[in-house]
């Protein structure tokens, strides 16, 4: 592996985005705050019975298709679906996260391409939001930013800005927050770029030319708190390497010469975990500035799928082509354990408490239980949602949040 | 005017009554008014990229509108220099001006529901009819009648097989088609689905007219229903090793030649005939280049027809290919697409070009690639010539 390694900056040290203005306990993003996909101290059912309505605090109809997942912020849960035969119609839905009533709907019709393989939508990218507003953005490089309220503050139609993105496959790249900006990825042969956006006003601040082969990976967020500079910043992944940037102006801090995975996404806590060849940690925390871009842990067995790696301590769970979940330990280095679980899986499990929720395409859950020292895992609970599954669920408000393509369900005690 | 007020003002002098009437007229061209000056502005806001503008005249639209004010909101996506004198917006709204708008209607009509209950059925019946109007603007109030009047589809419908919202008429052509699929006598079948197959733009939709015909023993001309073009001259392989032939000139597609020879990949290379797909419906209209030259990674070829227009007129080519494509007509380079096996689709690119009467010649360039995986084996292309609605254009006889 060739590595090169860029550092405008003396010392880095980063942590994970803990957004400002976002109430504990909501779940603002792609994988929840931080985008590690661990939820707080909510306490979930193990089973649950969709037909049944067991353990199921309420079910909302979905007006299209979405392989986005929900996001919760302050009592609410957004979810975005596309419909229509172009796939063009764009819909963002609130609804009370306690009672399950539809709040507001707002509908936009697709500016840029809606063209997408038969298993995603346009609706691929799981929203985003700082507190206030919430930003909607979809495979056709729409990005919409509406209030809590469903009022509408801008919208950008970024096809119109960079003509040629996007793809006939879909884009599923989830927005971020961090600092003042919104930050998209949308990468593809054609016209690739990230763009930070004003998160206020809608302004594009700056923008990078990015590599043009299809990527449906999403950035990550740096609380500027880490940073050296104090400045936040954005880290961006593509089969040409890891990049992290300064939100405010995009100026490259580091860089990491790698070929990462283009679907699941890299995760950090307190290590690096990117997908590429398995999975490479990297200590950009406290290792010397020679090694930050040399791994300091490589696991070809931590194969991820489609999912990306979910991070707690030092422990590292992925979910591989094949429906296998497998943990692995940074501190000794070695894989712990293997649970078959079955199907083909599309969303990222949600760690809460000693628990994994674990969803395949088929709808079947899997919750995994942990023990104490990591050393096992054990399924401890299998149900039925018996519809597709696309997007990755949600936890908060004492609930676990699940959309197929025609429900959002809380699942709760 | 409710009794209670008709009793109020039979006790007022007529000139006092005159005076409150022309200040409440008065009252009402003023709200009209600023609704109109808001929109406006909105719209230029729009124009302009100007983003915290645009918020705050959507804002103002939205908070201060009535449920009677919908349709004037409405009608400004379609009309939008009749909102005031003099109009410094643009003639016809960009896709982001009609989504603003488009978000502004669906608040105020949410809010009227949930406060009241109801909207205004009549108004907005007339305006989805009104075919003069913006047909996005006539599908939102479509879609906002239907919520409060559940029998509207069954009543308009049946008037909008050939609507110029293309959502209007994938709605009507669907509940005519499941209207054929239930008629139990083959006649009325077919009569229905030879009428959804005239109008029908959505590929599944005329698929599945095809499909039924077919079945029914009639032999619909689906290639030419639709508009690809059939009779193709093809000439390759060219060199395309490390996609470097994308750019390079091989030929000449200004003055097509087609005693010329060229040199191929392999050797020389003369034009050919090859004749595009028409029976098999998944590749109706395709031009499979792995058969008519050779399956070969890293290579490239031209194709050409001739398109006979009856007029000078504007068109649009569409076409498909999982390849990288460049397009001229008549010489002209019209759309250039150097993306190799990232999907593909009916329609999946759209260009418009200029046709002129008589003889037009139509050139594509596709390239393979040099990857081998399963899913880059085609090599192939289909291409049709329709109208802004995706209608097919008939050439001269």
């Amino acid at each position: 592996m060739q590595l090169h390694i860029m550092f405008r900056y003396s010392l880095l040290l980063v942590v994970l985005l803990g957004m400002g203005d976002m109430a504990a306990g909501d779940w603002p993003m792609f994988r929840g705050p931080g985008g590690r996909s661990v939820g707080g101290d909510d306490d979930l059912p193990q089973e649950w019975s969709i037909s049944e309505g067991t353990n199921v605090a309420w079910t909302a109809d979905l007006p299209g298709r979405g392989v986005s997942g929900p996001i919760v912020v302050d009592g609410k849960v957004f979810v975005t679906a596309s419909s229509g035969p172009q796939r063009d119609r764009l819909h963002v839905l609130a609804f009370n996260s306690e009672t399950g009533k539809q709040l507001w709907h707002r509908q936009f019709w697709a500016t840029g391409k809606s063209m997408c393989h038969e298993t995603s939508a346009n609706a691929a990218p799981t929203p985003a939001s700082d507190g206030e507003r919430i930003f909607a953005f979809y495979s056709s490089n729409d990005l919409i930013a509406l209030d809590l309220d469903g009022n509408l503050q801008w919208i950008r139609g970024l096809e119109l800005d960079y003509p040629g993105a996007g793809n006939a496959l879909g884009m599923s790249s989830s927005p971020v927050v961090v600092g003042d900006v919104v930050v998209v990825q949308s990468e593809a042969q054609g016209n690739s770029f990230v763009a930070a956006i004003d998160r206020a006003t809608g302004e594009t601040l700056w923008d990078l030319k990015r590599p043009e082969a299809s990527n449906w990976c999403s950035p990550i967020a740096v609380d500027a708190e880490y940073t050296i500079d104090k400045q936040p910043a954005v880290i961006l992944q593509s089969g040409e390497g890891i990049g992290l940037h300064r939100a405010d102006n995009g100026e490259t801090l580091l860089q990491i010469a790698t070929e990462c995975e283009s679907i699941p996404s890299l995760t950090f806590d307190k290590y690096l975990y990117a997908p590429s060849n398995g999975i490479q940690v990297y200590d950009i925390l406290s290792a010397g500035l020679e090694d930050k871009d040399k791994p300091v842990w490589q696991e070809s067995k931590l194969q991820p799928g489609s999912p990306s790696p979910v991070v707690v301590d030092d422990q590292i769970f992925v979910i591989n082509r094949s429906g296998v979940l497998t943990c692995g330990s940074t501190a000794s280095k070695e894989v712990k354990w293997k649970v078959r679980l079955g199907g083909r899986f599309w969303a990222t499990p949600v760690l809460v408490g000693k628990h994994l929720y674990c969803i395949n395409a088929d709808g079947k859950s899997f919750v995994v239980s942990l023990n104490e020292d990591g050393s096992k895992g054990e399924i401890v609970g299998e149900n039925e949602f018996g519809e597709e599954i696309l997007g990755s669920p949600a936890v908060a408000d004492d609930g676990l949040f699940v959309r197929s393509h025609a429900h959002l369900w809380k699942i709760a005690k | 005017m409710s009794s209670s007020r008709s009793r109020i003002c039979l006790g007022l002098s007529p000139l006092l009554f005159v005076l409150l009437m022309c200040a409440v007229s008065e009252a009402k061209t003023t709200e009209s008014d600023a609704l109109r000056v808001g929109l406006h502005n909105l719209i230029v806001s729009v124009t302009k990229g100007e983003q915290a503008d645009a918020h705050s005249e959507w804002q103002a639209v939205v908070d201060s509108a009535k449920v009677s004010d919908l349709l004037v909101i409405l009608g400004a996506m379609g009309r939008p220099n009749e909102l005031v004198e003099p109009f410094e917006g643009p003639e016809s709204l960009g896709p982001l001006a009609e989504n603003w708008i488009r978000a502004a209607v669906d608040t105020i009509a949410e809010r009227e529901i949930e406060n009241n209950g109801n909207l205004p059925t009549k108004d907005l019946e007339n305006f989805v009819l009104d075919a003069s109007h913006s047909p996005r603007a006539r599908r939102i109030a479509y879609e906002w009648l239907v919520k409060v009047d559940h029998s509207a589809p069954e009543r308009l419908l049946p008037q909008m097989f050939d609507d110029e919202s293309l959502e209007l008429r994938y709605d009507a052509l669907a509940a005519l088609l499941a209207e054929a699929k239930e008629a139990t006598d083959d006649n009325t079948k077919i009569e229905k689905y030879q009428r959804a197959l005239k109008s029908a733009r959505d590929n599944e939709q005329l698929r599945e007219c095809a499909e039924a015909l077919k079945e029914l023993g009639e032999t619909p001309n689906m290639a030419k229903q639709v508009g690809f073009l059939t009779d193709w001259k093809v000439v390759g392989p060219f060199d395309n090793t490390d996609r470097k032939g994308f750019n390079t000139i091989h030929l000449d597609v200004t003055k097509i030649d087609f005693d010329a020879e060229y040199e191929g990949k392999h050797g020389s290379v003369k034009w050919k005939e090859s004749v595009a797909e028409q029976e098999d419906l998944e590749k109706l209209g395709t031009v499979d280049l792995n058969e008519a030259l050779v399956e070969e990674k890293s290579v490239l070829a031209y194709a050409t027809t001739t398109f006979v227009s009856t007029v000078d007129q504007e068109v649009e080519c569409r076409w498909e290919s999982k390849e990288a494509t460049k397009l001229w007509v008549n010489g002209e380079e019209v759309a250039v697409k150097n993306v190799y096996h990232s999907g593909g689709g009916f329609d999946q690119y759209i260009v418009s070009c200029r046709l002129n009467k008589g003889p037009n010649q139509i050139v594509i360039k596709v390239c393979q690639n040099e990857q081998t995986q399963p899913w880059t084996r085609p090599w192939d292309f289909r291409l049709r010539v329709t109208d802004e609605l995706g209608g097919a254009i008939q050439q001269a006889k």
